[in-house]
């Protein structure tokens, strides 16, 4: 068997290599990457799970708004014309469900007697009467003024519903493509917002980073590397080696199926850095070793480097891991990333740079030529020997300087927010974020929060409930109109029967029905088996810190309901006083919700008139129902043809009222014998027994309907609200005729309390939205913050332990960092920087990476004390390892300061931040660590011990 | 389909004319007489087909009056609305209508589920429709103009169910045929409002009824696909089967008629708003 011979070694790893190198550049193809936020929760997180289930039932994830701007008014022919052939391409557009805007939305106008169905602006029209009309019935139309037509009139929005399964990327990029054609003179700009957007445009910035913060990188390293190695070749080595670092880093990302998240802008800058460091450790170190004697220098070297470079990634994988360990993806998989990185630029720095100077280079003697570090050695000698005086002369000052320092800062941790929303992420006046903007100032914002409502929907005490739980919504300062099943069925109900409410019964519920069933649009809030709906809102607020402000209102409301359904003949006589008092007390609290506070109401007078009724009331109740029944028998429905109309509505009245005094409403008999009686009276007697029977009937429903309307108006009035919206009047109105129903729904509590029983009903209630998964996002990144902490600050203590074999020279190479961590941390909230899945990593690296200026001081310090005294040692170390540090943390920060060139803010925080943490914590290790030695070292010198 | 052959065949004996002239005249002589033949065969037969079967109007005004053929009818039929997730909703209905001039006035009154029981609706013209809600007791006008919405839940818009004339609305030509049907595109014409910009239909050659359609929007991106099983009843074709799917929204619905009966007595008072408020057994 022929020997192994080590170029066949050298060439076998060099192939092995580049073949790995290109297996892995081609899983690149596959690498994913992340940008809804409910996956940056922990998997199985309760909150994440929800968010999802909910944007996949009620189709959420799918909706994107088009807002397109005019130059004047959106009231305008031209504009709505160039408006409508935009809506007919995107509707066009493969994986576009459906478009609705200001021409198709759907509009239900009452009518006399009736509804019309239409599309808002069926005809675009052309004169400016026509389109003054339509103006002004918009602007004054809750559903639409806000929701379609911004406040200031100057900006439409389009409801983009994405067709569920499509690749989001690829059809907002063709939205966008479409809407760039349209900007001109018509429509000045066009914004698109909503939830789907922030994929598409993390996908956008992430890559425009990439290509940008790269390129600056490499050019930037390329610099460094020059100044350090000097000669192109080592400079071209080091590049290849980093750049391969980088091929093999995101390979392993993508083959581990590890999605990049909005945060990954960070890995190649970092990789780059890292890469460029090991490699300038090496090749340096071959560069020393060479001059010294050419002959087995790259075996020298190897012997001599691969401790400090090991251990080195140890401390940065260490401090990276400790992201890992937090389970919260956007910073754990980073923390992967970054891991695969530092352990590519090891193998990369310990194979590939060796054997390719071995196989290249072992001939060629060096020259001699003493680079650009030896010319600034001198520069740095003369002032590093006096730093090292100044720490020893003011040892005392340093110390409690930097912990005074510490102390100060960490009085303002607790004032550290956090900040998740990938929005506020998003550079100003970029598309989204304007979006945002114009969504929170002239509509009614674009953060999600909703009531998910899980039950029989079609129960009308569940309807009622959504009802209260939209008024309640509504009572939030921010907080758009909210939307629901409940909301339409009113407005039906109201449109088509006069009452603002939801009907009493669920027959009549389901009668209202019929008219939504099938609508695409209802898919938004309530499941196609009617089990599950929701109240949706959005918050116009975008900051994390308000939107979690936010739920603590939306808890008070969420929970399980059990209510029981009473009729009102079957309430006792000696119960109602005190089922009266409740359902009052109820009024009260949802009137408060609808005006949200705005009226001090007294409802002695309501009591009053709620128990009894006057004298007058009864003769209006008479008045409308005699105007009704008139109307009725001369209307095509009724059921009797009456040939004299006049004569049969006076022995009516004639009849009701000799029974007024008796009170009708108690003796509904009346008005059967009325009726009867005035068709007798006035010749109307030859009808089948099904006409009369059905005119009877429908004669006693306009007695029902009339006595509860004038009930409901006189009740009204008794509360003396001058309310000038009559929408939130019809609402109040509403809720009062909840009082007059002959149904009532109780809390099972209340009605036990009572002592009245019926037919139960439950449903839960659960809020969710954008609030509660903040919430568990600001939960996670606290958490996360600690565990990182902790878990960096123990492996590395460990480490120090097993390397320093001293407890209190670990605990001592541990103070700068920690120094650093608390002060950044307390500075961060002095100046209001927030924890972002940027800023949340900084402790991680500054520990793994600041570790090594520690580690160095100490080890350099504590050789040169073997041959030297104290001042000296310190002096000569501050030459070597001084020198080094500085030139380190100048090199790594400056290439984190690179970051601040990014789109993101929260990769801008993160690179100048971290710039500043890795220069405080080089600091504290130049500085604190000799000055704590020195006076170890004086006390055991007293001893006679000359060493640490 | 016969037409277009047709317009083909011109070209295509020039082409072979001038080019085999050169090589020998009489055999061009011949293949020129064999084709001219051939063309005089096709356009007797064109025109035969023609006049058998019409052109793609002809066949569409056809199947319009086949379906529009009986003066009245009643029927009762269950409708079964499939969700995406193919969750199912099952109505039943009768149907009462009537020819009066052009139009068809028509009365639907559902007679289950519960929810659903005794919900009226009167159609006395396009924009002329009632509504009654038995819970509430009074009979509504609705005035439809959004076209495109759906009929009480289903996949069939109010404008699927009043359009009786489609060639008023439609031009068609056939663009393929078997032995058994046609294919006829219908293109909308220019100042028709109807939702649909084209319409794919398959018509019985037998029935003259349609057998599938493929409905499409604005942008022409299919929007609806209809199949339908015929069956005649006395000397009418009628739809025995109809199923309706909306594309956009993977929504199904299936409409099986139970029984039908034509050209029967229906008094003018049945179309009225007194009884509407009737319960479907009690109407006469």
């Amino acid at each position: 068997m022929p020997r192994i011979k080590s170029k066949h070694i050298k060439i076998f790893s060099l192939l092995a290599i580049i073949v790995l190198s290109i297996l892995l550049g081609f899983s690149l193809r596959n690498l994913k990457t992340s940008f809804v936020i409910d996956e940056y929760l922990p998997k199985g997180d309760k909150e994440a799970e929800f968010f999802k289930e909910f944007g996949e039932k009620f189709g959420s994830n799918q909706l994107v708004f088009i807002l397109a701007e005019a130059n004047q008014t959106v009231f305008d022919t031209e504009f709505l014309k160039t408006l409508k052939r935009l809506q007919e391409e995107i509707k066009s557009t493969e994986g576009i469900a459906n478009v609705i805007s200001i021409l198709n939305s759907i509009d239900i106008k009452k009518t006399e007697d009736g509804i019309e169905v239409a599309d808002l602006i069926p005809e675009i029209p052309e004169s400016k009467e026509e389109m003054d009309e339509i103006r002004s019935y918009i602007m004054s139309h809750p559903r639409f003024a806000g929701k379609i037509v911004s406040q200031n009139e100057k900006i439409t929005n389009m409801y983009v519903y994405i067709t569920y399964g499509q690749d989001l990327v690829k059809v907002i990029g063709k939205i966008y493509e479409t809407t760039e054609r349209y900007k001109g003179d018509q429509i000045k700009s066009i914004y698109i917002g909503g939830m789907p957007t922030t994929v598409y445009f993390g996908n956008k910035y992430m890559r425009s980073d990439f290509s940008k913060l790269i390129p600056v990188s490499i050019v930037f390293m390329l610099i460094i590397l020059f100044v350090f190695l000097g000669r192109v070749s080592y400079v071209v080595l080091a590049l290849f080696s980093v750049i391969l670092s980088l091929i093999w880093a995101f390979g392993l990302t993508s083959l581990f199926g590890i999605p990049l998240t909005i945060s990954a802008s960070i890995i190649p800058v970092i990789i780059i850095a890292i890469g460029a460091s090991y490699g300038i450790h090496v090749i340096s170190r071959y560069i020393a070793e060479k001059r010294e004697n050419p002959t087995g220098a790259i075996r020298r070297t190897l012997k001599d480097i691969w401790v400090p470079v090991f251990m080195s990634a140890i401390t940065t994988i260490a401090g990276f891991t400790s992201n890992v360990v937090t389970n919260f993806p956007p910073i754990s998989n980073l923390g992967i990333s970054v891991s695969f990185g530092v352990i590519s630029a090891t193998i990369l720095s310990l194979v590939l740079i060796p054997v390719v100077i071995s196989l290249r280079d072992e001939r060629r003697s060096e020259n001699g030529k003493a680079s650009f570090e030896d010319k600034i050695e001198d520069f740095l000698r003369k002032y590093l020997s006096r730093l090292a005086g100044m720490i020893i002369s003011l040892r005392f000052i340093i110390i409690f300087g930097w912990i005074g320092l510490a102390v100060l800062c960490a009085i303002f941790i607790p004032k550290v927010r956090t900040e998740m929303q990938f929005s506020a992420f998003y550079p100003e006046k970029s598309p989204p974020k304007v979006a945002s903007e114009i969504l929170r100032d002239q509509f009614s914002g674009s953060v999600p929060v909703f009531f998910l409502f899980k039950g029989d929907i079609k129960e009308p005490i569940v309807l009622r409930e959504m009802e209260r739980a939209n008024y309640y919504l509504s009572m939030y300062k921010d907080m758009g109109s909210p939307q629901s099943i409940a909301d339409l069925i009113s407005e039906m109900n109201w449109k088509l029967y006069g009452s603002y409410s939801i009907p009493d019964t669920r027959e009549q519920v389901a009668n209202l029905w019929i008219f939504f069933e099938g609508n695409p649009n209802i898919k938004q809030i309530i499941t196609q088996d009617n089990s599950e709906a929701v109240v949706i809102s959005q918050f116009k607020k975008e900051e994390s810190e308000e939107i979690i402000e936010v739920l603590k209102h939306l808890r008070k409301f969420e929970g399980e309901r059990k209510f029981v359904k009473i009729f009102a003949e079957e309430i006792p006589e000696e119960k109602k006083n005190e089922l009266n008092s409740y359902l009052i007390s109820e009024l009260e609290k949802n009137i408060s919700f609808i005006d949200q506070g705005k009226h001090k109401i007294d409802f002695s007078e309501f009591r009053n008139h709620y128990i009894t009724i006057s004298e007058d009331l009864q003769e209006n109740i008479v008045r409308s129902f005699v105007s009704e029944v008139q109307k009725y028998v001369e209307s095509p429905e009724s059921e009797i043809e009456i040939s004299n109309s006049t004569d049969f509505i006076r022995h009516l009245v004639e009849k009701i009222n000799n029974h007024k005094k008796d009170g009708i409403s108690q003796n509904p008999k009346i008005i059967k014998e009325a009726v009867q009686y005035a068709l007798q009276k006035s010749g109307n007697h030859n009808n089948s027994n099904d006409d009369l029977e059905g005119f009877i009937s429908s004669i006693e429903k306009i007695f029902e309907d009339v006595e509860r309307k004038e009930r409901v108006e006189y009740l009204y009035s008794s509360l003396k609200i001058n309310e000038n919206s009559p929408e939130i009047a019809e609402k109040i109105k509403g809720q009062i005729s909840y009082l007059l129903s002959t149904v009532f729904y109780i809390p099972k509590d209340v009605a036990e309390k009572i002592g009245l029983n019926g037919e139960n009903t439950s449903f839960s209630i659960r809020a969710g939205g954008m609030p509660p998964l903040l919430g568990q996002l600001d939960k996670e990144i606290v958490s996360s913050q600690i565990e990182s902490i902790l878990f960096a600050s123990i492996v590395i203590y460990i480490m120090l332990i097993i390397q320093l074999r001293s407890i209190q020279l670990s605990s001592i190479a541990m103070l700068p960092i920690i120094l650093s961590v608390v002060i950044y941390l307390g500075f961060m909230g002095l100046i209001n920087i927030p924890l972002d899945y940027g800023t949340l990593m900084i402790s991680g690296v500054a520990i793994g990476t600041g570790i090594d200026y520690s580690i160095h001081a100490i080890h350099r310090l504590r050789k040169e004390l073997v041959s030297f005294q104290y001042m000296e040692a310190l002096q000569r170390s501050m030459i070597s390892t001084g020198k080094a540090i500085i030139a380190n943390t100048m090199a790594v920060s400056l290439a984190f300061l690179i970051l601040v060139l990014s789109d993101l803010s929260l990769i801008e925080r993160f690179g100048w931040v971290t710039a500043l943490v890795m220069s405080l914590a080089a600091a504290s290790a130049l500085t604190i660590i000799p000055a704590i030695l020195s006076i170890i070292y004086d006390r055991k010198n007293k001893k006679g011990i000359r060493s640490l | 389909m016969i037409g277009k052959t047709k317009k083909e065949l011109g070209p295509c004996k020039n082409e072979k004319g001038g080019s085999t002239m050169n090589i020998n005249t009489k055999q061009n002589n011949k293949n020129n007489l064999t084709l001219k033949i051939i063309a005089a065969n096709l356009l007797f037969l064109s025109v035969f087909v023609s006049q058998a079967f019409g052109s793609g109007d002809q066949i569409l005004e056809k199947v319009d009056e086949t379906m529009n053929a009986p003066k009245s009818s009643f029927s009762i039929s269950q409708m079964i609305l499939v969700d995406s997730s193919g969750n199912r909703k099952e109505r039943e209905m009768m149907e009462w209508s009537k020819k009066q001039g052009n139009e068809t006035i028509r009365l639907i009154k559902f007679v289950s589920p519960k929810d659903v029981k005794d919900v009226g609706f009167l159609t006395l013209a396009e924009d002329q429709m009632y509504l009654w809600l038995p819970e509430f007791g009074k009979v509504r006008r609705i005035a439809s103009s959004a076209k495109n919405q759906n009929f009480m839940g289903s996949d069939l818009s109010y404008d699927d169910l009043s359009t009786t004339d489609r060639t008023k609305h439609y031009s068609a030509k056939i663009i393929a045929e078997d032995d058994k049907t046609w294919t006829l595109l219908l293109t909308r014409k220019p100042n028709s409002d109807k939702p649909y910009s084209k319409t794919e239909m398959v018509v019985s050659k037998e029935s003259y009824v349609t057998l599938e359609s493929k409905m499409y929007d604005e942008s022409g991106n299919l929007w609806k696909t209809m199949k339908i099983k015929p069956k005649k009843v006395g000397k009418y074709w009628t739809i025995e089967e109809l199923i309706v799917e909306d594309k956009k929204t993977n929504h199904k619905t299936i409409i099986i008629n139970k029984d039908t009966k034509f050209d029967i007595d229906l008094s003018d008072e049945i179309f009225t708003q007194r009884t509407l408020k009737k319960q479907a057994d009690q109407i006469k």
